[in-house]
């Protein structure tokens, strides 16, 4: 595994060992509880088909941008107990978290692996942001909002088949023997015309062979919609520090794929894409638009004590690329009708109107990667920034809300004028 | 002049529209504790429980308006839904960081189901000549739940202002105060109504 990227530390040296250690000491299956460090807090829930709490065990890692060959140790971990429940403090300390979020603008991703009692797993992946005012490197950004977000509860479902090559190995709730550092996880880069998932062996033997090729693709994702109609120009402006959460997916058997939760793609460089659309008087526009975002195709392999091994496949987004285009899925059918739809609003001539997006709205079908179907969501941000001036042809302008009022719906669609 | 701050409740959201309320809170406010009488007046918050206060805040809007001094205008894009399940009593709004040479009108509100438009944007007249609209003093305003006929239209915020002098001038916010279930609430509207005397574009 020469020239992988590590993401290892010293077990007694972190913040997250301490956590290690009180689960090992721990007398009863109870979810891991410990002073909490300040740092990003994953919550969840494991639980059978039916609907009934499971215990299991909980392991997160953390998702690096730019990732060819990964091979980590887990920064946080839990002893999960009959009734379900756990949560998961990830240090803002902790290294490897503080170098991912540096470059995603203090957001951090994370895989979680819910491993069952019999050994199966599930897989999800979630993400937080780290609080920007405890780290040195982010003191410049001293102000900046939010200072912390813990990560969306995760409900892991217990599949009623076994998945993966799960190996038999005791990793019953009642084994305390085992130590955070005896796990982890391998990710290799793969495509889909060398997908090797048939020849690994389900001991792992083949794991990191080599044998892959790299599985990134650069896409164009969805990141807005903007609508004008005649006699008016705007600029649409995606970032500085605008971010997108990018659906994942994931195959335990690399032939059915199903959704996982979004991965946060922060765009954290000083540059921003623009959009502008300029008043020929007649011109209108309506259509979703792009940007480029880079997507990889991993072959993931988990190992831990008493010869336990799993494996997944899956697909996320890693970082923003930059870069605009126009071509989208057309929407103009939308626009020209305000005046008959409800939640609309007037303007009249040489007045302006900008709207920084704070309504989040997911894009299905944003971008297909790997022949898979991803969705996307832009908003949450200040810096999603619509823009429309109208022109002086016109006594009244119509603006209307997708769904809601201007201020508060996800598109704002636009005209006719009269 | 110091905004009173109200504790976001740690609750699990129930709505969709919950959901974008918490994230502007998030984005907007982060934590906010009621005592806090530290925060300076020029920052624009929203404040917002997300658990009980029924007006969703929204996207920030800046509304541009190119006029000579001298001109009546209103800025009427904001308009405010009752996502909650029972009416709310509106008990003042006001501007915030109102600059000089801008001199304010009014402030007016419409909750009539059957307004022409939901809101005048931006119109060179105040009162907003909007068919169906009758404007009133919001003090005493009731609005009504989005889901009833009543409240489905909103309550257009229309605010006059006229420049007394040339130049790029501006109100940085709204602020919103109204009694819900016998509690008091606040919300601050980071829009930006300004006025700019031509050519300046006003964008």
């Amino acid at each position: 595994m020469s020239g992988m990227r590590r993401f290892r530390r010293g077990f007694a040296a972190t913040p997250i060992s301490a956590l290690a250690a009180t689960a090992m000491i721990a007398a009863t299956p109870a979810p891991v509880v410990a002073a909490q460090p300040a740092g990003i807090r994953i919550p969840g829930q494991l639980i059978n088909a039916d609907g009934t709490p499971v215990a299991g065990r909980v392991l997160v890692f953390v998702s690096p941008q730019n990732s060819d060959q990964l091979d980590e140790t887990p920064v946080g971990m839990a002893v999960v107990g009959k009734d379900g429940n756990y949560s998961i403090t990830v240090p803002d300390r902790e290294a490897t978290v503080q170098l991912v979020a540096a470059q995603n603008d203090g957001w951090v991703n994370f895989v979680v692996v819910a491993i069952f009692a019999d050994g199966t797993i599930q897989v999800n992946n979630s993400s937080g942001r780290m609080n920007a005012r405890s780290t040195s490197y982010l003191s410049t950004r001293a102000g900046i909002e939010p200072d912390r977000v813990d990560a969306e509860p995760l409900r892991f479902v217990k599949s009623e088949t076994p998945n993966g090559g799960a190996s038999a190995q005791a990793t019953g709730v009642d084994d305390q023997t085992f130590d955070i550092s005896e796990f982890h996880l391998t990710r290799t880069l793969v495509s889909d015309v060398d997908d090797k998932w048939g020849s690994v062996s389900p001991t792992g033997a083949a794991a990191t062979s080599g044998s892959f090729v790299l599985g990134t693709s650069d896409l164009w994702t969805v990141i807005g919609e903007f609508h004008k109609w005649k006699d008016t120009s705007g600029t649409f402006t995606y970032g500085k520090r605008a971010d997108s959460d990018i659906g994942g997916s994931i195959s335990y058997d690399g032939t059915n794929w199903s959704a996982t939760a979004a991965v946060k793609i922060s765009n954290s460089a000083s540059v921003a894409v623009t959009f502008s659309f300029p008043n020929n008087d007649t011109d209108t526009f309506g259509r979703q638009l792009r940007s480029q975002f880079r997507y990889v195709k991993e072959f993931n392999e988990i190992v831990g004590p008493g010869g336990y091994y799993n494996s997944w496949t899956s697909i996320r987004a890693t970082q923003w690329n930059t870069g605009g285009d126009y071509n989208g899925k057309d929407k103009t059918n939308e626009d020209g009708h305000c005046d008959t739809r409800p939640n609309r609003v007037s303007f009249g001539k040489n007045m302006s109107l900008t709207r920084d997006s704070l309504s989040a709205y997911t894009y299905s079908a944003a971008v297909t990667a790997f022949g898979v179907g991803l969705t996307a969501k832009s908003g949450y941000s200040t810096y999603v920034q619509s823009q429309w001036k109208f022109g002086n042809q016109y006594n009244t302008y119509w603006a209307c809300g997708s769904n809601a009022m201007p201020g508060s719906a996800h598109i704002v669609y636009m005209g006719p004028n009269q | 002049m110091n905004l009173p701050m109200f504790r976001r409740r740690a609750q699990p959201v129930r709505t969709v529209l919950s959901t974008l309320a918490l994230a502007v809170a998030i984005t907007l406010a982060g934590c906010t504790n009621p005592r806090d009488e530290s925060t300076p007046a020029s920052t624009v918050r929203t404040v917002l429980d997300t658990e009980v206060s029924p007006i969703p805040a929204g996207s920030r809007l800046t509304t541009g308006i190119q006029a000579e001094p001298g001109t009546r205008t209103a800025f009427g894009v904001r308009v405010i839904t009752n996502e909650g399940s029972g009416p709310i009593t509106i008990e003042d709004i006001s501007l915030v960081e109102l600059d000089a040479g801008l001199k304010l009108l009014g402030i007016l509100v419409s909750i009539d189901p059957d307004r022409e438009a939901s809101g005048v944007g931006g119109a060179r007249e105040f009162p907003a000549n909007n068919p169906g609209a009758n404007y009133q003093d919001p003090a005493g305003v009731v609005l009504y739940p989005r889901t009833t006929p009543a409240g489905e239209n909103g309550m257009e915020i229309s605010v006059g202002l006229e420049a007394t002098v040339p130049g790029n001038l501006s109100a940085k916010g709204i602020r919103v105060k109204y009694r819900n279930d016998g509690r008091k609430y606040e919300v601050v509207y980071p829009d930006t109504l300004r006025i700019c005397t031509p050519p300046d574009p006003c964008t």
